[in-house]
């Protein structure tokens, strides 16, 4: 897959997991579990000690160098941990204010999101052929 | 898209129909969305903002699969080589997991071959589709690009089973390579304790180097498929010939963002062909194609990594991962795909009788050898056709009268007969294989 449609599958699917708060917070549709696309987002977020093929082997889609470079560009260590803590408040049912958190969690993904159709539209067309360079 | 289409007529093939249908239907899908939005407005102004972003990336993502609408409703059953296409469908259902694939083509406006669309459609329109609750995209469905004008040749196209390829490797055999790449990544590259930098630095090394090995599998798998033909498809896409003029300085020997080496691809080629056979049948031949290959196993390692990748990565990546990965892989494919051996058999026992007839202009469809009556195979009839354009068509020539072995334009005009007659041999042996099995 070219790098421009990286971008454009990283905010697709970060939308599905916006999606899925909308659906909490409008509905009381309580996430679905297990669930696979948010975990390896959240891996993506989580500061591991250590670098390792498998930490990325572990973030799935989100694993991709476009994908790391789009979160380290917005999110630094704090960010990071605030978005987690968000998400899990929506996600533990005993958890207070899991409204408010699926809110900000929604404006923050927002953002991600805006910033990979950004880079979607504007990273120079890569080759996009796959036989000759 | 069905409406856009012709319809008085079986116009295309049923893999770009049943490409239609589900375009239809997700169209559909995303209007009913868009309808009922308005319906249950949000009392929360941050999900009000959210869902108008939404359409914002619901334009942006048809906007992409917009571009391929066109191309698919242009490659009509007129417009594509339908007989090599029927062939290597064929041969590509008797690979173990292959055998519900369907390849559905489009025409590029650039001269190039291309499974864009395969990851580009697939994964955007699943995407769109979870976004409406539509259907998924149908999982046999591989799309191929192809150039417009290359619509009825035939040569050139033997590059299509690398495609093919792609679609083989992202449904039924990329999770297996990928595990192997991470496994051989990580004894080069051991977990660390690391910054969100060197971090990137690794997933940027494991992304160049997954693509790269996804390349070559598509190239081996090429090869088990049709047989050499791909690789001399592929030295004339590339104009490799000139490899044997440059030095390790030039494009040939770097590996780049989207793709490996091409001195690197064509020396797996050379080791995939001697672990197959068929390398034994064609090391003699004389023609510019194989004293490439040859050639490429001797400069093989005087690759470097392209400029276009950052300085960090390129100074951190050792090469060897992929040529670890490569020993792997050769291996792998020649354990998935059918044995080549049966059609190298009949190459040998065939080749003088085929190429007896296209020096008369005769379609070799049906051909008489001391064994009988016999309809070649399609692998023996594109290699023979290949071998026939790369080293004998002056037998042609020399019996159509007033044409002269040493012109260009004869030639050439040569290949385009040569590329009819082997296309009408493809469609008249899979005519007759299937009248034979229905009897």
């Amino acid at each position: 897959m070219d790098a421009n449609t990286k971008y454009l599958t990283l905010a697709l699917d970060v939308r599905a997991i916006t999606d899925s708060l909308i659906d909490f917070v409008e509905e009381g549709k309580e996430l679905q579990k297990p669930n696979k696309l948010l975990r390896s987002f959240m891996n993506s977020l989580t500061e591991q000690p250590g670098v390792s093929v498998k930490n990325l082997s572990d973030m799935g889609s989100f694993g991709s160098y476009e994908s790391l470079k789009t979160i380290n560009e917005l999110f630094d260590s704090t960010k990071r941990k605030v978005l987690t803590e968000k998400l899990r408040a929506v996600s533990n049912p005993s958890s207070r204010s899991r409204q408010n958190s699926a809110l900000e969690a929604i404006t923050i993904l927002d953002t991600l999101e805006r910033t990979a159709l950004y880079h979607y539209e504007h990273t120079g067309p890569e080759s996009k052929l796959a036989i000759a360079s | 898209m069905s409406s856009v289409a012709r319809t008085d007529h079986p116009y295309y093939r049923d893999s770009s129909y049943q490409l239609f249908n589900h375009l239809d239907s997700l169209i559909g899908k995303t209007l009913s969305y868009l309808e009922d939005l308005p319906r249950h407005p949000s009392k929360f102004p941050v999900v009000q903002r959210s869902l108008r972003q939404k359409l914002k990336l619901l334009r942006d993502s048809w906007g992409l699969l917009h571009r391929y609408i066109k191309p698919s409703l242009d490659a009509d059953a007129l417009h594509v080589p339908l007989p090599l296409l029927d062939a290597l469908d064929d041969k590509l259902k008797q690979v173990p997991g292959c055998g519900s694939f369907d390849c559905v083509v489009f025409q590029l406006t650039a001269v190039n071959y291309a499974m864009l669309t395969y990851n580009e459609v697939n994964s955007v329109a699943n995407r769109i589709a979870r976004m409406v609750k539509g259907d998924d995209f149908p999982k046999s469905l591989s799309l191929v690009g192809i150039p417009y004008s290359q619509s009825s040749s035939f040569f050139l196209n033997c590059l299509i089973p690398h495609e093919m390829a792609h679609f083989v490797y992202q449904e039924v055999v990329g999770s297996e390579i990928k595990s192997k790449v991470d496994d051989i990544l990580n004894a080069y590259h051991p977990a660390t304790k690391g910054t969100p930098e060197e971090k990137l630095l690794l997933s940027q090394i494991r992304g160049l180097l997954n693509i790269w090995v996804e390349e070559i599998f598509c190239d081996l798998f090429a090869i088990s498929l049709v047989g050499p033909a791909f690789s001399f498809a592929f030295a004339e896409m590339t104009s490799a010939s000139l490899i044997t003029e440059e030095s390790a300085i030039g494009k040939f020997f770097e590996f780049g963002r989207s793709h490996p080496a091409d001195v690197a691809r064509f020396y797996l080629h050379l080791r995939h062909l001697k672990a197959l056979g068929w390398w034994r049948t064609i090391e003699r031949w004389s023609c510019s194609p194989l004293q490439l290959l040859k050639h490429c196993g001797k400069v093989f390692g005087q690759t470097f990594l392209s400029g276009e990748i950052n300085s960090d990565a390129r100074s951190v990546f050792n090469i060897q991962c992929f040529w670890d990965v490569c020993d792997w892989l050769l291996e792998f494919v020649k354990n998935r795909v059918p044995s080549s051996k049966k059609d190298i058999e009949c190459f040998v026992d065939q080749y003088p009788v085929i190429s007896s007839y296209l020096a008369r202009a005769i379609v070799p469809s049906t051909i008489v050898t001391d064994s009988g009556m016999i309809h070649p195979s399609p692998a023996v009839l594109i290699n023979a056709a290949y071998r026939f354009v790369l080293e004998d068509v002056q037998e042609l020539l020399r019996n159509i009268e007033g044409r002269s072995e040493s012109s260009v334009a004869d030639r050439s005009w040569c290949t385009e007969r040569l590329e009819l007659w082997v296309l009408k041999a493809l469609e008249d042996c899979r005519l007759l294989r299937i009248s034979r099995e229905t009897r």
